[in-house]
């Protein structure tokens, strides 16, 4: 009678699953530090712009706007790789059940 | 007991175990588009345009009479992105989307500061810092769809 030894396949599925968020997560991580000082050092070039004339009251204000739009687009990006991290761990977690299973029963059925 | 049904049991309880498990294991789940490699060339090409144009308006003081043929080559080309991140689908395309609304809004802010004066130094740094976190939110998506195709999906 074919097994599957539950308790494996279940840490083994969620192995596979936390490589993939890892793997994610290494990447969005600089990505989302980087952009924070890059907001951080932005919002400092309004305030000396505006006081050395580079900036004009019009501009400053639109520059802030700006700000505003760029940090969302940041958020929009790291929310999208959320999406794209659960896709891969779900399917790495998926192949992991596939190869478990055909094992068991001896012949691929999955 | 007769044969056949002995047969037969075992075998329509398996497959109803294994049915919820064939159901699975045969969708792999695609929340986002996949990678798209001309897209990902576009948004380059159009981010070093970008970063070009600015610098020289920081370098000439360029007023914005002069150049504004370059802010509506911009809206063309992020039409023709939208046009091509919206092929596969639009609901597993809506971050690229989102973004490309947002870069959209980004150019025309840009326009308008542009109208409002010459954009030099740390008016030219600020505008240039911005507009290039916009073209960095899009290639990050893109690279890890880029990842992701990497991860083999169940067959």
């Amino acid at each position: 009678m074919p097994d599957i030894d539950v308790k494996a396949l279940a840490e083994a599925i969620l192995a596979a699953m936390r490589g993939q968020l890892t793997q994610h997560w290494n990447l969005a991580q600089p990505y989302a530090q980087s952009e924070a000082k890059k907001l951080a050092e932005t919002a400092r070039l309004i305030v000396t712009g505006s006081a050395n004339g580079d900036i004009n009251p019009q501009q400053a204000k639109i520059l802030v706007r700006m700000q505003t739009n760029a940090s969302q687009a940041v958020l929009t990006a790291l929310d999208t790789i959320g999406m794209i991290a659960a896709q891969d761990a779900i399917n790495a977690g998926l192949n992991v059940l596939k190869g478990a299973v055909n094992a068991a029963i001896g012949i691929t059925v999955l | 007991m007769n044969r056949s049904a002995t047969v037969v049991r075992p075998v329509r309880t398996l497959v109803l175990l294994l049915a919820p498990l064939l159901l699975l294991s045969s969708c792999a789940v695609m929340f986002v588009a996949p990678y798209d490699e001309v897209f990902d060339r576009q948004v380059s090409e159009f981010h070093q345009k970008t970063a070009t144009f600015l610098a020289r308006m920081n370098s000439t003081r360029g007023s914005y009479e002069a150049n504004r043929a370059f802010y509506s080559e911009a809206e063309a080309t992020i039409e023709v992105l939208r046009s091509r991140a919206s092929l596969y689908s639009e609901a597993k395309n809506s971050g690229t989307l989102k973004e490309l609304d947002l870069l959209q809004q980004a150019f025309k802010d840009l326009e308008d500061a542009h109208r409002a004066g010459p954009i030099v130094g740390a008016g030219y740094l600020a505008s240039r810092n911005t507009i290039s976190m916009h073209f960095r939110a899009i290639l990050q998506i893109e690279l890890h769809k880029k990842h992701s195709a990497a991860v083999a999906a169940p067959a």
